[in-house]
């Protein structure tokens, strides 16, 4: 076995990696096959490069089979809410033409303003040291006020839900004083719980404002209730 | 922007990966509509809303390949968050490849994410105890490479734009070299030290915590 010799065998490698698809039979006719070093680094390389040979095979044969299925999908209401929330916050632009605020946040600050309206109207006494009890049997219970730790846990509230109906979670981060943005949102839930995907998570302020929305069984954003709960994490 | 530039494209994008410098101009188009609406101008706004359009569709579809784990409503409710993260992420699209093909990538991810959320996702780290199954699920295929992208996501972004032009694209590193302004032996340099840094994130993670698929 022979020495590895970082500088020479360096270079050399660099020349084999460069054949690209013949990569591993250069190396077999080089002097570098009987260095266990450079025969480690060339396997790793090589394994990643293959990795991203079969994604890049992957997502090419995804994209023919999405071309093929010629999918005639109709827009929903999905769209249309998009749309006006998009909508909303082109016309509420300051005419001054600085970047958006949405470079990076885009919709969240229509939600933003959007929760602004329903949850901080005036007479909701809401300045986050409101507690937990909301009105309308709806209760958010965790998390609230300080929470220990480096995560928020299970988000966790009670109240009736309505026959067919489902709840949403939304969370806002503290991104400057007494600004809230739209960090996350669960799906449709059935349960009063919820734990968020923690490499999301993981991207969170410390301060979080989270709110309950509560659906009934028409699934329209009509007749729905929301509540708010503020939470910080002590350790972040 | 011009004027012109805002004509209706051809409403149903093909996703064929494109080869070298052809395309390019139709990329920087599809980048600067981007940073267009990203910058308010209504012009751009609404032929992003139009262009996003397909984003149904791609859901529908990996819905299907993923056996159909969301009902109906869930998957209208799964179309307006992603729409809405499309929109905040918008950042994140480079013009790589054509917008749709960041749609799709996007949904793929989104959708996966999702599944996870309602546990809905075989468990990756189990295959190798579980008896062979005369089919694989789908999920598991979508389950490897998305670990491959997430880990991808954590690279700088001009890193990780040479990686996909030439695995994804398959472009040569004298088309990458022309589509970012390199020689092809700067590209080719930059793209050997990308594969190792991407290696030492494949290899730290293995190292790391496991990772449970519908964790
Ligand atoms: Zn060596």
């Amino acid at each position: 076995m022979s020495r590895h010799d970082a500088e020479r065998h360096g270079e050399r490698l660099q020349e084999v990696l460069a054949r690209g698809d013949e990569a591993r039979i250069a190396f077999e006719g080089s002097e570098l096959a009987s260095c266990d070093t450079c025969r480690s680094f060339l396997e790793a390389t090589m394994d990643t490069i293959d990795r991203m040979d079969a994604l890049g095979r992957f997502e090419r044969a995804e994209r023919d089979a999405f071309e093929q299925a010629k999918l005639d999908v109709a827009p929903g209401s999905a769209e249309e809410r998009v749309r006006e929330q998009v909508l909303a916050q082109l016309r509420g632009r300051a005419p001054a033409r600085r970047r958006w605020a949405w470079v990076g946040a885009a919709a969240a600050a229509v939600l933003a303003l959007v929760a602004a309206l329903y949850v901080f109207a005036p007479g909701d006494g809401g300045d986050g040291g409101g507690g937990p009890m909301l009105g309308d049997g709806f209760e958010l219970l965790h998390p609230a006020g300080a929470v220990e730790g480096d995560s928020f846990g299970t988000f966790r509230w009670s109240g009736a839900l309505p026959p067919g109906g489902w709840y949403k979670i939304k969370v806002f981060g503290e991104t400057e004083p007494g600004r809230f943005d739209l960090l996350d949102e669960s799906g449709r839930l059935r349960e009063p719980r919820w734990a968020p995907d923690p490499t999301e998570e993981a991207r969170w302020p410390a301060r979080i404002r989270w709110m309950l929305e509560v659906y009934d069984g028409s699934n329209a954003s009509r007749g729905f209730e929301t509540h708010r709960q503020d939470a910080e994490l002590s350790s972040r | 922007m011009t004027v012109d530039r805002l004509k209706p494209l051809k409403p149903t994008s093909s996703l064929q990966p494109s080869k070298g410098g052809r395309e390019r101009a139709r990329h920087d188009a599809d980048l600067e509509l981007v940073r267009g609406a990203q910058n308010g101008d209504p012009a751009a706004v609404s032929e992003l809303l139009e262009r996003t359009k397909c984003v149904r569709g791609m859901l529908v579809f990996q819905n299907r390949r993923l056996r159909g784990r969301l009902g109906e409503e869930e998957l209208e409710d799964l179309v307006q968050s992603t729409l809405l993260a499309i929109w905040r992420k918008l950042d994140d699209y480079a013009g790589i490849g054509k917008l749709e093909s960041w749609l799709f990538r996007f949904c793929y991810l989104e959708t996966l994410a999702r599944l996870r959320e309602m546990r809905r996702l075989p468990r990756q780290l189990d295959d190798s105890v579980d008896p062979p199954q005369p089919e694989r699920d789908p999920a598991s295929e979508a389950l490897d490479h998305e670990h491959l992208y997430r880990v991808l996501d954590r690279l700088d972004a001009p890193v990780r734009r040479i990686l996909l032009l030439k695995h994804v694209e398959e472009l040569t590193f004298d088309q990458i070299g022309k589509r970012l302004d390199l020689s092809a032996n700067t590209a080719k340099t930059r793209y050997y030290r990308g594969i190792a840094k991407l290696r030492g994130l494949l290899a730290s993670q293995m190292d790391g915590p496991a990772r449970g698929g519908d964790a």
